[in-house]
């Protein structure tokens, strides 16, 4: 799905965290959002998810406006920086979650629902794991979980807040790979936040550099690293390498 | 999730049974009568045996089923909450001031109360006498052996407590007496007295348990009937009593309180109840609860437990409570001038 | 860790002399024994002096039955209005901004900053023959003060605080993460509040609803202003047993005193095994 937003204005008290931003995601895209903290990308991502909404501006899902379209309307896949994993429930509950609360939209069994959750584990490399308690798992198994509840639902987009800003080093080498080659398959539109530099050139098709509440730049992770626009991005993406991660592994 | 669900509708299942259940003891049968007697503290024992010798006396006189409910506590404390709306359809209390506090504040009872029952309202009469520990350990004979250093005195809160005012009024009036009426000797004495109070017991039967149950004290200032009950009660080998050569004719009296009689319709019931009090059985059981009984015969039966001491009267030396009550135990009242808590 | 040190590190614990720690520890048990034990003990030898019989009989009597159901309709009414009246405040403090949010954070403290007598005098004064609203209750033939609706309010405003309290600090460490990861699976607000925030507070929930129980049940100050002290009436347990005591019925006093104790030891149970389960529950 092609996502617009236009000229989105938040302020929260005093303080303005877009500024008139502008930005099209085109269907099939992984774009992402890259800044220091406080530059605005987490906020443009939840005016996006409908977890917030804009003081002025629109946002359009494939030309339609869904500037004021409640969270649950959206279809948005989105996945939280520390899980926010359900953690009263087994983790087939908590992928089973979303299918649940609207049976009605899904007309999914009890029985269908189980086949559902089952394969979604395998598709996040977790299968067997439907007993287990969020607590039992490690932090790459629990960020795996979160996926899978959140492509329950059949996401129109996929949104992904510091998807691996809590896990260590080697965990998230491994993950970011994966997460590239499964959006690859599912080819669906998804935009991630984050603030490392490395993460955001390897993964993404576009990236969207931010500060202060503007958009510096937006391009290619070669036309950023290598024709940074403003000395912001200059100095931002300074010292960092170019490398491609493969399609798939 | 499904468990909060349901263990909240079982839960509200069960309160509506409680409440079902609740409602069924706050309305039993409609058609026996309930009597609410609200009373002082050294009561308790008298009108336990009173109130089932009245419900069978009044079931067979008029076929009518009475029941009486008890409420005790401090007679200041007790007037209090009857004029906070305790539907008392009877008073039973330590001293005429809380009954006119009933006319005073929200004209529960007529001015005239005190005319409606014999002998000024009062069927019985006590006085004070001091209890003391076995063997009389610090020589306690009377009023000026309480004030002496170190000797550790238990009586109630005379703001609260009936029996407390009548302590105090019987000390005063011993003073009074021995000084030849000098009021300035009398505040002396009963500031002495009350210097050595370790505790103001906000009834006489908690000022009865911190003397008898805590042990705490020399010397309980207390009820004549107060006294012999702990006698009865603890045996004789801990507790002596000690007859003061002067002390207070104390007139506990009864009221009918109108204002509520009249809403509740039990005013027939309310007035036999008080008049039973002043038959001989009624006397009898009096007297058997070591109060004074007024009837001449029952008296003279009882006059062995009931020592002759010199009586004064609250009329005869203050006037009546009328006059008593504002000018000691008033806020700013000479109570309050020689007290400090401590 | 660059450099290791070359002196094995000491554990200052066990070199303390045995004299000091053994005193120490004999201080701790004494007044352990002393203050908590003996007075606990007390209470059951003095209600089984007369054996089982006699403690039978004495919770058997009329009075002390009624009592007990007293005390039990109290707290079935009070606890219930406190869980949802806590579930709802605490919900509300934690999740959103509004104006008069300090206030009303400081008013659910206000119970415990005020002299339980002073509390009931407050009912007294309201609802009083002579207080606010006396005159229109006494018209309207309803009785509050000195019967059982007066002595349910005055407990209903005892114990106001627990379950909030309790929940407060709770949902606000929750943050709400896990309610808008719902909200975004579809789910609406009803649902997410049945599914995900009453769920994984329940531990938290249950602990208050206990520790607002063991009040509700035991709270003597302000039901006694209120109470108007009407044997078999509107005597609670713990005003109760002050009745007994007062008639020297000891046996009776400690007697119907002994099942707030055993509510007591009942509730420290259910609370530890409350901080043990919560502990297991990390964030998801």
């Amino acid at each position: 799905m092609r996502i617009e937003a236009k000229q989105l204005i938040r302020r929260f008290g005093g303080i303005i965290a877009l500024d008139g931003v502008s930005l099209t995601v085109d269907d099939g895209e992984l774009v992402a959002l890259l800044g220091p903290s406080g530059s605005g990308k987490t906020t443009l991502l939840r005016l996006v998810a409908g977890l917030d909404f804009p003081d002025s501006g629109r946002i359009l899902f494939d030309g339609a406006d869904a500037t004021t379209l409640p969270i649950q309307k959206r279809r948005v896949g989105f996945v939280f920086q520390h899980y926010a994993l359900f953690r009263h429930m087994s983790v087939e509950k908590n992928v089973a979650f979303g299918l649940e609360v609207n049976r009605r939209q899904f007309k999914m069994g009890r029985h269908e629902i189980q086949d559902r959750v089952s394969e979604l584990l395998r598709l996040v490399q977790l299968p067997g794991f439907e007993d287990r308690s969020p607590h039992q798992l490690s932090g790459g198994q629990r960020q795996r979980v979160a996926l899978a509840r959140a492509l329950a639902i059949e996401p129109r987009i996929l949104l992904l807040d510091e998807p691996f800003g809590a896990l260590d080093a080697k965990v998230r080498k491994e993950l970011r790979a994966w997460v590239r080659s499964l959006q690859q398959q599912l080819k669906i539109t998804t935009i991630f936040v984050t603030h490392d530099q490395e993460e955001a050139l390897e993964l993404a098709d576009r990236v969207v550099v931010m500060n202060h509440a503007h958009i510096e730049q937006v391009g290619t992770p070669a036309e950023v690293h290598d024709f940074p626009a403003t000395p912001f991005v200059s100095e931002f993406l300074r010292g960092t390498s170019l490398q491609t991660v493969p399609a798939s592994h | 999730m499904h468990l909060v669900g349901f263990s909240m509708r079982s839960l509200l299942r069960s309160l509506a049974i409680l409440f079902m259940a609740g409602s069924l003891v706050t309305h039993v049968s409609a058609d026996s009568i309930h009597l609410l007697n609200v009373s002082y503290d050294p009561t308790r024992e008298l009108y336990e045996e009173f109130n089932q010798a009245f419900a069978k006396d009044y079931l067979t006189k008029t076929g009518k089923q009475v029941t009486i409910e008890q409420s005790h506590g401090g007679s200041g404390k007790q007037a209090r909450s009857v004029i906070d709306g305790l539907e008392g359809d009877v008073v039973t209390l330590g001293l005429a001031a809380d009954i006119d506090a009933l006319h005073d504040n929200g004209n529960l009872v007529a001015a005239d109360w005190q005319t409606k029952f014999p002998h000024n309202s009062c069927p019985y009469t006590s006085t004070i006498v001091f209890l003391v520990r076995k063997g009389n350990p610090k020589g306690i004979k009377d009023w000026p052996d309480l004030i002496k250093p170190g000797i550790q005195v238990i009586t109630p809160n005379p703001k609260t407590s009936s029996g407390g005012r009548w302590n105090f009024i019987a000390a005063w009036g011993y003073a009074l007496k021995a000084n030849q009426n000098d009021e300035s000797k009398a505040k002396e004495f009963a500031t002495a007295l009350y210097k050595n109070v370790p505790v103001l017991d906000s009834g006489a039967r908690g000022s009865t348990t911190t003397f008898v149950q805590r042990e705490l004290g020399d010397v309980l200032i207390a009820w004549e009937n107060e006294a012999y009950l702990s006698f009865k009660e603890f045996g004789a080998d801990k507790f002596a009593i000690v007859n003061p050569s002067v002390s207070v004719l104390a007139e506990p009296p009864v009221a009918v309180v109108d204002k509520v009689v009249d809403k509740k319709g039990t005013r027939d019931a309310a007035t036999a109840y008080l008049q039973y009090l002043y038959t001989p059985i009624g006397q009898e059981i009096i007297a058997k609860n070591f109060y004074r009984p007024i009837d001449p015969q029952v008296y003279a039966k009882y006059s062995k437990q009931f020592p002759n001491i010199e009586l004064f009267t609250i009329d005869q030396l203050f006037g009546g409570w009328k006059a008593a009550q504002p000018k000691f135990f008033a806020d700013g009242g000479i109570f309050d001038e020689i007290y400090q808590p401590k | 860790m660059e450099t290791v040190s070359p002196i094995p590190i000491s554990h200052p614990t066990i070199r303390d002399p045995l004299v000091v720690r053994a005193t120490l520890l004999l201080v701790a048990v004494a007044f352990a024994v002393l203050f908590l034990l003996v007075p606990l003990l007390a209470v059951f030898f003095e209600a089984f002096q007369k054996g089982i019989t006699g403690y039978l009989a004495a919770l058997g009597k009329p009075a002390s039955l009624s009592a007990i159901q007293l005390t039990l309709l109290v707290a079935a009414i009070a606890v219930p209005a406190n869980l949802i009246f806590g579930v709802a405040a605490s919900w509300a403090i934690a999740k959103f901004d509004f104006p008069g949010k300090t206030v009303l954070i400081s008013l659910i403290d206000l119970p415990f900053s005020i002299s339980p007598v002073t509390s009931g005098l407050v009912f007294v004064l309201l609802f009083g023959a002579r207080g606010w609203f006396g005159p229109l209750l006494s018209a309207w033939n309803i009785k509050i003060i000195f019967a059982v609706p007066g002595i349910v309010l005055a407990t209903v405003f005892v114990t106001f605080p627990f379950v909030a309290r309790e929940l407060i600090p709770l949902l606000t460490s929750q943050g709400s993460d896990e309610e808008q990861a719902a909200l975004s699976l579809g789910a609406n607000g009803w649902q997410t509040f049945w599914r995900i925030t009453l769920p994984k507070a329940r531990w938290g929930i249950l602990y208050g609803v206990i520790l607002c129980n063991a009040r509700a049940m035991g709270e003597f100050g302000a039901v006694s202003v209120v109470s108007g002290h009407i044997r078999g009436l509107t005597n609670t347990i713990p005003l109760h047993v002050e009745v007994l005591y007062n008639d020297y019925d000891y046996v009776g006093a400690f007697a119907v005193a002994s099942l707030l104790t055993l509510l007591a030891l009942l509730t420290l149970l259910i609370k530890a095994f409350l901080t043990w389960r919560r502990a297991d529950l990390v964030p998801g």
